[in-house]
């Protein structure tokens, strides 16, 4: 017998691997989803609640408003970085290393949560002067600052991506009759409106900036809410209320839910522009790095983009470590985090094994376009509502051993993230791989051989980028985990500190998750960055 | 004419190109080592073609599959404890976090029992928690509840969410800070402050300084939703009335008052200069002065008919749950306990005593009864009003 064919079939995949997959995309996200739709056909008399009044159109207009500039801010910034990347393939010495390890920086801000680059930015500008009077608009441009330098490597990645894959004919032709910058702009303006739009998705849900300093947007109404029963028509009719009760909890979870529809609405449509112009924009030709033939920024840009980048990754990190008042030990400081970080990095490391057999199984079998698109929703759903959803369906007697659990949180972070392991899988049915397991499928292989053979020797960095990237997110991740505290972990210990400004123990356990996140930040780049090159 | 096989070569080298993982090779196996060519039944992989470093790889993939299968198991048995181990205690605290964890571990150097604490984070004080608290009524994970306030307490107690705290300590608290029914009990007086900036100049000392236009613009207070300022403006209603207390929010609006995300933040924000006058609690103005805040605390409306200010302490009750065990029990009786008082004391957490009572600080007339019932709805006008959203 061939001893090939043998040991091929020792891995067959057993059949209930696609069960399972299914089984946890439903559980983690179709459940909450299922759950929120519950809540609102069984009170349709809190349906009302989505109609805004003037305050809430206020709050809407705010809330778009504020990550409409936020947004725009962080694509100005990637401008500068992107054109830097992108046209650094011809770069040599110091200057070309240097603008190539930008790369590794690029996915820090995205991966620390946004509470401590809150925190940071906050006593960097202070340290330059800036305090504003709170909801001031200067205070509002420090809220718009720390979200921009939060998601300004999505559009700098997506810029710099796209500049190396311009046709360099092209740019040669501009370049003759002198018209490079106008063309290059031309065609880098669908990538930026891309950038903005995703970043713009991502600005919609942030909370913790805002909530300090007492700016009232979307989120923070729909929490209120939620644990106050805030806007229904009993306490803002202003009649008299002294004999009423307070609005059972089933209530004002279905009016914070209202609450929600517009802007979930408005969100919906732009998830689908995005996801539009991302199938075209994914289709474009391949990375050819040419553009380095073709444009040479003088030096000076380079040490723009340089500067930029380090200058925002770096200026919230020194503000925090300048303001300690005691010593850094990295030994101490480890001693005392090792609880939460022995908690959250075994929440975190289950979810990227769960989320990483997720995406083997969906490399072997393939995965349907609606189990994407309903991982994609249920992250945009937001943690919040996650965790409310799961508070509610799992607590009950009989459920204690998952409640009182460490699944808990494994559900809502697969709920939030398991769609990057999802995309990761569905990449490794590309049409050129498509091709490839369509020839070993010719040669006779089943689809776990030539997955084992074939697929994985070529897609394993993208799917452990993944992987890694599912842990770093589940690691670093507020508001489920906020709600949920299920054991010692991290991030709530730093939520509850983050009023405290000055504060030793939030700096060092803010600067300990960021190293983390840098660690974890440069093996996912080496491993995508190697993934894309197959 | 090409054959089947080198049609498949030429195929495989096209679609390999760029793929340098990619495992296919065209070198051809020997004959003895490819089998017949001719696929058998059955089989699952049937190439001709041989694999490079196939065992290696398979080792590496065994490897990491037993690796996996073993996180996910040891995670997995971790998650299922069987419940609480039974030297541990679950504690649900609004308490600020630095100063619960300071308790705790006196009560695990005293007892060796460890404590998993459950903590608010500042813009939710107490209310987060306490939905909480409601949300797992069925099925409680909380075993003790360390409110930083009385107010929710009381709700949360009427709601069934308590059982009797028959503890040794509960009978060396004064019964003003107790409940009647023994559902729970205050340990350490919190209380309200005015926070005046050095240089708002001459005040007298009243909550009606904050309708001061010489501070127009510059006053503020945390969102009356959550925590012990919810609790205030509650007593205000209860103490005034409706109308009186609307009109008051009216007038604090019209002087430009802002709300925000905490009381910490209104110590600092006066602290800093950026405010000039603001109602939080005691151990937040002394947190703002320990980071180099310009700031001082003054207690209000002590003189002569005044209302008083509003002493809050806070509250320790057992959660109802038909598996509540002794290590709770010994908890509370910590909680209670003057070693706690001490400490918060010690920590300028708390500025007065629920044993000895607030001394000759002049407190609202007002029942905590009053004001938790007030609780239901009064913060939610103050806030609409200050927010501008009445009809």
């Amino acid at each position: 017998m061939n001893g090939l064919a043998s040991r091929a079939k020792d891995f067959a995949l057993p059949k209930i691997a696609p069960a399972f997959l299914y089984a946890t995309i439903l559980l983690c996200c179709g459940l909450p989803i299922v759950w929120m739709a519950y809540q609102l056909i069984t009170h349709p008399d809190i349906w009302r609640e989505a109609v805004p009044d003037a305050f809430r159109w206020k709050l809407i207009a705010r809330t778009f408003g504020f990550s409409i500039l936020a947004s725009a801010l962080a694509s100005a910034i990637s401008i500068p970085i992107a054109i830097s990347l992108g046209t650094a393939g011809q770069l040599v010495g110091t200057a070309g290393r240097l603008v190539r390890a930008l790369w590794f920086i690029l996915p820090v801000p995205l991966l620390v949560p946004s509470v401590v680059i809150t925190y940071g930015w906050g006593m960097a500008l202070a340290k330059i002067g800036f305090d504003p009077f709170p909801q001031s608009a200067g205070d509002v441009v420090r809220c718009l600052i720390a979200i921009a330098c939060w998601v300004w490597p999505i559009p700098t990645m997506l810029l710099a991506y796209q500049l190396r894959r311009l046709d360099p004919n092209l740019l040669m032709q501009a370049r003759l009759d002198g018209v490079l910058p106008r063309i290059v702009a031309r065609l880098l303006l669908p990538t930026l409106l891309l950038a903005w739009l995703i970043t713009l998705l991502l600005s919609l849900q942030e909370f913790a900036v805002f909530e300090r300093t007492g700016i009232s947007v979307i989120s923070t109404e729909v929490r209120s809410v939620f644990e106050t029963g805030a806007s229904l028509d009993r306490t803002w009719s202003m009649e008299p209320v002294d004999d009423d009760a307070p609005a059972p909890q089933s209530v004002r979870m279905a009016a914070a839910l209202a609450v929600m529809l517009p802007s979930l609405f408005a969100t919906g449509l732009l998830l689908i522009v995005v996801a539009l112009l991302w199938r075209r924009w994914s289709v474009s030709t391949e990375v050819t790095d040419d553009i380095a033939h073709v444009v040479h920024p003088r030096r000076w840009v380079h040490f723009v983009g340089v500067v930029l980048a380090l200058g925002i990754v770096a200026a919230p990190l020194v503000a925090m470590a300048l303001s300690l008042t005691r010593r850094f030990e990295i030994g101490r400081i480890i001693h005392e985090y090792a609880p939460q970080l022995a908690g959250s990095s075994t929440l975190a490391g289950i979810t990227a094994v769960l989320g990483g057999a997720c995406a083997v199984i969906a490399s072997i079998r393939g995965v349907r376009a609606w189990s994407v698109a309903l991982a994609l929703v249920s992250f945009l759903i937001g943690g919040q509502w996650v965790a409310i959803a799961l508070i509610t369906l799992f607590n009950r007697p009989w459920l204690t051993y998952v409640y009182d659990s460490y699944a808990m949180p494994t559900i809502a972070y697969l709920c939030r993230f398991l769609w990057i392991v999802l995309i990761a899988a569905w990449m490794s049915w590309s049409p050129n791989l498509r091709s490839l397991r369509e020839l070993a499928s010719t040669d006779g292989a089943d689809r776990f051989a030539t997955w084992r053979y074939v697929i994985l020797p070529i897609t394993w960095p993208l799917m452990l980028g993944a992987a890694i990237l599912l842990f770093t997110l589940s690691l670093t991740e507020v508001p489920a985990t906020t709600l949920l505290q299920p054991t010692r972990t991290l991030v709530p210990m730093l939520m509850t500190w983050s009023h405290l400004l000055n504060y030793p123990s939030m700096i060092e356990a803010s600067l300990m998750l960021v190293s983390l996140v840098m660690i974890a930040g440069v093996v996912v780049t080496v491993l995508v960055r190697r993934g894309v090159g197959r | 004419m090409m054959s089947r096989e080198e049609n498949v070569g030429e195929r495989r080298s096209i679609l390999t190109e760029g793929c340098p993982g990619a495992t296919y090779s065209l070198t051809r196996a020997p004959d003895s080592e490819r089998g017949s060519g001719i696929p058998a039944p059955g089989h699952p992989f049937k190439t001709s073609i041989p694999l490079i470093g196939l065992a290696s790889r398979r080792r590496w993939l065994r490897t990491a599959i037993h690796l996996c299968s073993s996180v996910f198991i040891c995670g997995s048995l971790l998650s299922c404890d069987g419940g609480l181990p039974k030297s541990e205690v679950v504690l649900y605290t609004s308490v600020d976090q630095p100063i619960a964890q300071k308790v705790a571990d006196a009560f695990t150097k005293k007892t060796g029992l460890s404590v998993r604490l459950v903590t608010d984070t500042e813009a939710t004080k107490s209310v987060g928690l306490a939905e909480r608290l409601r949300a797992e009524k069925a099925n409680p994970i909380a075993q003790v509840w360390w409110g930083n306030e009385v107010f929710h307490t009381i709700e949360l107690a009427n709601e069934g969410m308590f059982q009797p705290l028959s503890v040794k300590s509960f009978a060396e608290i004064q019964d003003e800070f107790k409940d009647p029914q023994q559902r729970w009990a205050g340990v350490g007086l919190r209380v309200r402050m005015l926070a005046v900036s050095e240089n708002a100049g001459q005040i007298g000392g009243s909550i009606q300084d904050l309708l001061d236009p010489r501070f127009k613009g510059k006053v503020a207070l945390a969102r009356p939703l959550m925590g012990t300022t919810a609790g205030h403006v509650s007593a205000l209603y209860a103490l005034w009335g409706q109308e009186q207390a609307d009109s008051f929010f009216r007038k604090l609006k019209e002087n430009g008052a802002i709300m925000v995300g905490g009381n910490s933040v209104v110590a600092e924000q006066v602290g800093n200069g950026n405010l000039l006058i603001g109602l939080t609690d005691n151990d937040d103005i002394i947190s703002a002065q320990r980071a180099g805040g310009e700031l001082w605390q003054i207690v209000p409306d002590q003189n002569g008919d005044a209302i008083g200010t509003l002493a809050v302490p806070t509250t320790v009750a057992l959660i109802d749950r038909k598996d509540q065990s002794d290590s709770a029990k010994q908890l509370a009786d910590f909680l209670l306990s003057d070693q706690t008082e001490q400490l918060l004391s010690d920590e300028h957490f708390v500025s007065g005593s629920t044993r000895s009572g607030p001394g000759n600080l002049k407190v609202m007339k007002v029942s905590y009864a009053e004001i938790a019932r007030q609780l239901r709805t009064a913060p939610q006008r103050a806030a609409n009003i200050l927010d501008g959203r009445e009809p």
